[in-house]
């Protein structure tokens, strides 16, 4: 088991990135989403998870902090974004829609890093946090590598 | 300083273009992955490498033995561990060979499950006549090839009281499975009649959602998660061995943990 896995990550390590299915041209968020068969998952289950970027080394965007429902309706994740293994993140909110799960991980799959970094700073401000037992919906992934 | 064990002749490049599919899925198994390279090639052959049938029957044969040496070692007593259901992953982790968007859901009112082969009673069964039958719940680790692992809470029948119930000769030595989206898979007959063989309906205590294999997958405690196809749509018991979609891209048939 343990030789599978240093194997394995010897492969992430040497491969080229391989981009997950994003968004069909033309089609928007939410009706990507929906194609990916959103599942329901308990809010308190996303706290804290690692947020993968969808390419085959698998690299770590950030981490979930909270979910919150914003000033028009909409969902979003809020997700500690960048720094050096969360040191100097900062918080950016994403749209439910663009991400995903991945096992004990979520993904965004909709948006690059290039794209994540002029995210706005998140301002909680106007928008409410979802509580831990809240249960929303989440479209699939399937692994990158 | 020339090497002794160096060949006369140099090694032609050409016989890794040759056999670029069965080494790309052999890489994924491990224990190759690390060493393989045209010196390594040259080693495993133990002869003529210019010659591509003598390399992939080399390759071949290692892979062979490999399954037959796994199935010296299985024990068809022996239970994989299980987990309390605080631990189970909600909902399951996705995979197939082709991406979310591509999946196709089955209508549960029109599925059957088709018989095959060496079994007495052929005729198809409908998910309501598994509904009725006793059920097994199992929580188990989920172990990918890839390198990840999750577990779960699977339901269903076990596989081996179903093969009993419709008189199916478990002396053959292959359970093989057909699926909707083109997945053929195959079991040793010891892994179908494994207490932890089950043929999931449920998850966590809900119905499988689509993606995850409704309305029927296959789940065992004891092989990689690639020997578990979803959308089971048949079930042969047969003496001939077929191999499954991985398995014709050169992965190990038996694949046990």
């Amino acid at each position: 088991m343990l030789l599978r896995f240093c194997f394995a990550g010897l492969l992430l390590a040497t491969s080229a990135a391989l981009a997950q299915q994003p968004a069909p041209a033309g089609m928007s968020l939410a009706e990507a989403a929906s194609r990916r068969f959103p599942q329901p998952v308990r809010v308190g289950a996303l706290l804290h998870r690692q947020v993968l970027q969808p390419a085959e080394s698998q690299p770590t965007l950030g981490w979930v902090r909270a979910v919150v429902r914003q000033g028009d309706g909409s969902l979003a994740v809020v997700v500690a974004y960048g720094g050096v293994r969360g040191v100097f993140a900062h918080p950016i909110a994403v749209p439910v829609e663009a991400m995903t799960l991945l096992g004990q991980y979520m993904e965004i799959v909709d948006f690059t890093p290039a794209q994540l970094n002029g995210f706005k700073t998140f301002d909680p401000a106007g928008s409410q946090p979802l509580a831990p037992d809240d249960v929303i919906r989440v479209g699939l992934a399937r692994p990158s590598h | 300083m020339k090497s002794l064990f160096r060949p006369a002749q140099p090694t032609s490049p050409a016989v890794l273009d040759d056999h670029r599919p069965i080494i790309r899925s052999l890489q994924r198994r491990g224990l190759i992955r690390g060493g393989l390279s045209l010196g390594a090639l040259t080693m495993l052959t133990g002869c003529d490498v210019s010659r591509p049938a003598a390399v992939e029957a080399a390759l071949r044969g290692i892979s062979t033995f490999n399954d037959w040496f796994q199935q010296q070692l299985f024990n068809p007593n022996k239970l994989a561990p299980t987990y309390p259901a605080s631990m189970v992953l909600k909902p399951p982790r996705f995979n197939a060979y082709y991406d979310i968007m591509d999946v196709k859901p089955v209508d549960g009112d029109t599925w059957k499950l088709e018989l095959a082969g060496l079994i007495d009673d052929k005729t198809p069964w409908k998910l309501p006549q598994f509904a009725a039958l006793p059920q097994q719940d199992e929580v188990i680790r989920h172990i990918c090839i890839e390198g990840w692992d999750y577990i779960g809470q699977w339901s269903g029948v076990p596989l081996r009281d179903f093969l009993r119930r419709i008189g199916a000769d478990t002396r053959a030595k292959y359970v093989n499975f057909q699926s909707a989206d083109d997945y053929p898979s195959s079991l040793d007959m010891a892994t179908a009649l494994h207490p932890q063989t089950i043929l999931a309906t449920s998850y966590a205590g809900e119905p499988l959602a689509a993606p995850f294999g409704f309305p029927m997958r296959l789940r065992t405690s004891t092989k990689l998660g690639f020997k578990n196809p979803k959308w089971i749509t048949a079930i042969e018991v047969t003496n001939t061995y077929t191999p499954g979609y991985w398995e014709k891209a050169g992965f190990g048939w038996f694949s046990g943990i």
